[in-house]
């Protein structure tokens, strides 16, 4: 059992209350079962042998949003989300995952994104000359809620990086990085897709790696080490990053924002894993006009709407709105007139709720806006 | 969501329940009831280690609404079945334990905050938010119920009320029972009743302070309005060691009745002060740790730090300044993560009490004894962290580093410890608990603690709960038949 490297986590988290009004699921729900303490409880269960993975059991585990808001509280260094997926990988392990995560999962494996949309059809939303090069600087890894869901991110950047003369590419063969199959309990199934990832990846010799899915940065900069995979010398950046420094070299002429008020989501990977809260603000700063207000609950102790993967909305969808619609009304409380995302799963979640007050954008197209 | 399955009869209750709440909001989950049969109490903490079975809810509810949590009260009654409110589930008597199956009601739904009231300084809202989501909506307007507990993240407004909890800054703003207004609660027969607006009044007996206690044993507390106060200008703290616990007890006995107005006044016994202060604050020190904080205008703070200052500087003592009062004031919470607190294999309870300054050192004496002469296994700590005019509140602790691997040897041992120690307690003018409450724990000294005047508090529970529906088994009421 994978829990079993877990032991410390699960055996303090079980009498433990100090994070469960952070839990993003435990306070949308209410539920004692969904907070780290009703997962600890269950999981050394489970360790001792003195209950299954039951139905019930199982759907608890897969309703947790990985958020990870609750490591970052505790003091005691303890990793729930790290054992909810270990968790996961024995659930499948014994083959009792639930039939929902066994379809995202043959989705992904059989078209390289969880929605199971044809792989054809990846970038079909995407025009201009020459997307696809042999050689480029930049290699654009666009991801699957990008491709898919939210091709005006893509199409905004494909014109933030002709307005900066930027050498860049495309990847044809592009696929999920297998982050998704890590967090639903598949980590041989992650591993295989992504050695064949990073071995494309490798193949286009680029310099510079840029990702607007934080998935799939922190894919690339702690999956793929943990899991021996080497990209070599390429460096990674997130979108923020990489739009960040593009104004610092001065390659994108004074910006006038078309918004007025922006405030903006952090999130679990490029903000809780990485520390990457700057990068972000220093782009909205540089917009003449934009007024970037902050939310109560910001930077490390951001709200989440399941960023995690691409795949709680996908999973709980009820329970999915739920959360987008607490981080709605968080970003509302600022009166800002646009919430900005750096994730494209959160700008998807998110539009499944209504709000009237709020216009969702991605980092890049506020900037593309600009130009 | 799953339907119980071991007996028809909760597919009746089951069904009910959702024609209430919806489906979405009534569970027999197996997750759920592993997560309901654990609060923060020892014992059952130790059984679920052992791998013994808890007694589980036969089924949790999720009422959003006094209306709701009436018409869960009516299908109660009507089945007779078992009705526990749970809130946080975080007490550690084992209050909240679904000890008898049955229903489980969750007030977490209930969490809506009513009314600021800026011009009284109140707030109104249902009592199943948690508290510190309360605090911050209130901080987010200047105001501050001051109600600062370990717990603030994870116990309700309700439980809270239920048990008459405290916070750290009680010695100035006072209990959750001084800090009521009025409050809405639901009886079991369904009705749903409001006490009166205002709690200083000659229009009878104070309705407010019946339910206050109750824990759950006479109806279900759904909504309640509080006083709140503006967010002080200033908060200070300043640290001394004093020689010994006496002299420690000796300068917050003075400081209170001079009638000064601390919000925190915290003492550390000499065993505490050498183990805990040491590991959580890096304080290397013997004797008693003593810290105090007032808040408020800033001259006004000034004026009564130097003041208490004045009185701590007449006695023997070390003086270690302000920086390293504010440093606890900044950890305080953080004595209670995993990685501070007990935990098993340890043995460990908080034998909270309280006391008239001239009965309070012996209090803490008395259960010193009990613990050092009968049981040796133990060790015994304790600081004096509630402070009143009239004397002190007592959180003393014993702790077995290995609790015996036998599950029935170590409860024993456990309640023997309790009976032993508090017995004394009373004897020397203390009480079975201070903020805790009573729960599963300690009912079974309740009819010791009150003499005849507990068949007063029994014949109340009978006149509102005839059927023994409410939270059975707690408080050392009649059990449930």
């Amino acid at each position: 059992m994978l829990i079993t490297d877990h032991a410390a986590t699960i055996e303090a988290c079980r009498f433990c209350f100090m994070c469960r009004h952070v839990c993003t699921l435990g306070v949308v729900s209410g539920k004692e079962s969904d907070t780290p303490r009703g997962k600890g409880l269950i999981l050394f269960k489970i360790l001792k042998g003195h209950a299954d993975y039951g139905a019930d059991l199982v759907d608890t585990l897969y309703r947790c949003c990985l958020c990870g808001l609750c490591e970052t509280w505790c003091k005691a260094g303890c990793r729930p989300p790290a054992a909810v997926v270990a968790a996961r990988a024995d659930i499948v392990a014994q083959g009792k995952a639930p039939e929902q995560v066994r379809r995202i999962k043959e989705q992904l494996v059989q078209t390289g994104n969880p929605f199971g949309l044809p792989p054809g059809e990846r970038f079909q939303a995407l025009e201009g000359p020459n997307l696809f090069r042999e050689r480029a600087e930049v290699l654009y890894y666009a991801g699957c809620d990008t491709a898919y869901r939210q091709p005006r991110i893509a199409q905004a950047l494909l014109k933030i990086f002709q307005a900066a003369d930027a050498d860049f590419t495309l990847l044809p063969g592009e696929r999920s990085t297998g982050k998704p199959l890590l967090l639903l309990g598949y980590p041989a199934e992650a591993r295989a897709m992504s050695g064949d990832l990073a071995e494309q990846i490798r193949a286009t010799r680029c310099r510079t790696l840029v990702t607007g899915c934080p998935s799939s940065f922190d894919a690339f900069t702690r999956d793929y080490p943990a899991m021996g995979l080497d990209l070599g010398r390429i460096e990674v950046l997130h979108t923020a990053q990489y739009l960040d420094r593009l104004l610092a070299e001065g390659r994108l002429a004074p910006l006038l924002s078309a918004a007025t008020s922006a405030t903006l989501l952090d999130g679990t990977y490029l903000g809780r894993t990485h520390g990457i809260f700057d990068p972000p603000r220093r782009v909205l700063g540089k917009l003449a006009g934009l007024d970037l207000r902050e939310m109560v609950w910001t930077r490390e102790l951001a709200y989440s709407a399941g960023e995690p993967g691409g795949v709680f909305h996908l999973l709980q969808p009820q329970l999915s709105r739920q959360l987008a619609a607490r981080v709605l009304d968080e970003a509302a409380n600022t009166g800002a007139g646009v919430l900005a995302t750096t994730c494209p799963a959160t700008k998807t979640a998110l539009a499944e709720v209504e709000q009237a007050s709020l216009e969702v954008l991605d980092v890049a197209e506020i900037l593309a806006r600009a130009l | 969501m799953p339907v119980p399955t071991e007996s028809y009869l909760n597919e009746f209750l089951y069904g009910e329940l959702v024609d209430v709440v919806g489906p979405e909001n009534v569970s027999a989950s197996q997750s759920d009831k592993i997560a309901y049969s654990c609060d923060y109490y020892w014992i059952p903490e130790l059984w679920l280690d052992r791998g013994r079975p808890l007694p589980e809810p036969d089924l949790v509810v999720h009422p959003r609404s006094a209306e709701e949590v009436s018409r869960v009260c009516r299908i109660a009654a009507n089945h007779k079945a078992p009705l526990t409110t749970w809130g946080g589930g975080s007490g550690s008597q084992g209050g909240a334990l679904p000890i008898h199956g049955g229903i489980l009601l969750d007030t977490k739904k209930l969490n809506r905050i009513l009314e600021i009231d800026k011009t009284s300084l109140t707030v109104t809202a249902e009592t199943g938010i948690i508290m510190q989501h309360l605090e911050w909506a209130l901080e987010r307007e200047g105001l501050a119920t001051m109600h600062e507990p370990a717990s603030i993240g994870c116990a309700t407004l309700g439980g809270f009320l239920a048990h008459r909890g405290t916070g750290v800054l009680s010695t100035k703003y006072g209990k959750i029972e001084d800090m009521i207004m009025s409050l809405e609660a639901v009886l079991p027969d369904a009705t749903i009743i409001n006490t009166l607006a205002v709690p200083r009044h000659a229009s009878g007996p104070d309705l407010n302070q019946l339910f206050l206690g109750s824990e759950g044993t006479f109806g279900v507390i759904t909504k309640a309005t509080l006083k709140v106060h503006p967010l002080p200008e200033v908060r200070r703290f300043h640290a001394f060691v004093f020689p010994d616990l006496h002299a420690g007890l000796e300068a917050g006995r003075q400081i209170m009745v001079r009638r000064l107005r601390p919000s925190v006044i915290r003492l550390y016994d000499e065993a505490e002060t050498r183990r805990l202060i040491r590991r959580v604050l890096g304080i290397d020190k013997e004797g008693a740790y003593l810290v105090f904080g007032f808040d408020g205008d800033e001259d006004l703070v000034d004026l009564e730090m130097q003041k208490a200052l004045a009185i701590c500087r007449a006695l023997p003592h070390e003086d270690l300044g302000s920086r390293l009062g504010e440093d606890w004031w900044d950890h305080r919470y953080d004595f209670f993560f995993p990685n501070h607190m007990f935990h098993l294999p340890q043995a460990f309870g908080t034998l909270d009490t309280v006391a008239t300054f001239a009965k309070i050192e012996n209090v803490y004496r008395a259960m010193k004894r009990v613990i050092e002469e009968q049981f040796p296994m133990a060790r015994y700590i304790g600081h004096f962290s509630h402070w009143y005019e009239w004397g002190c509140m007592l959180y003393a602790r014993f702790i077995i580093d290995q609790a015996p691997d036998d599950a029935h040897e170590a409860v024993q041992l456990y309640n023997r410890i309790w009976d032993a120690c508090l017995r004394a307690a009373i004897a020397e003018g203390g009480l079975l608990n201070e903020h805790h409450g009573i729960g599963l724990k300690l009912g079974r000294l309740m009819r010791e603690l009150y003499g005849p005047a507990f068949g007063l508090l029994e014949h109340i529970k009978k006149a509102i709960d005839p059927g023994n529906i409410m939270n059975p088994g707690k408080m050392g009421f009649e059990t449930f038949r």
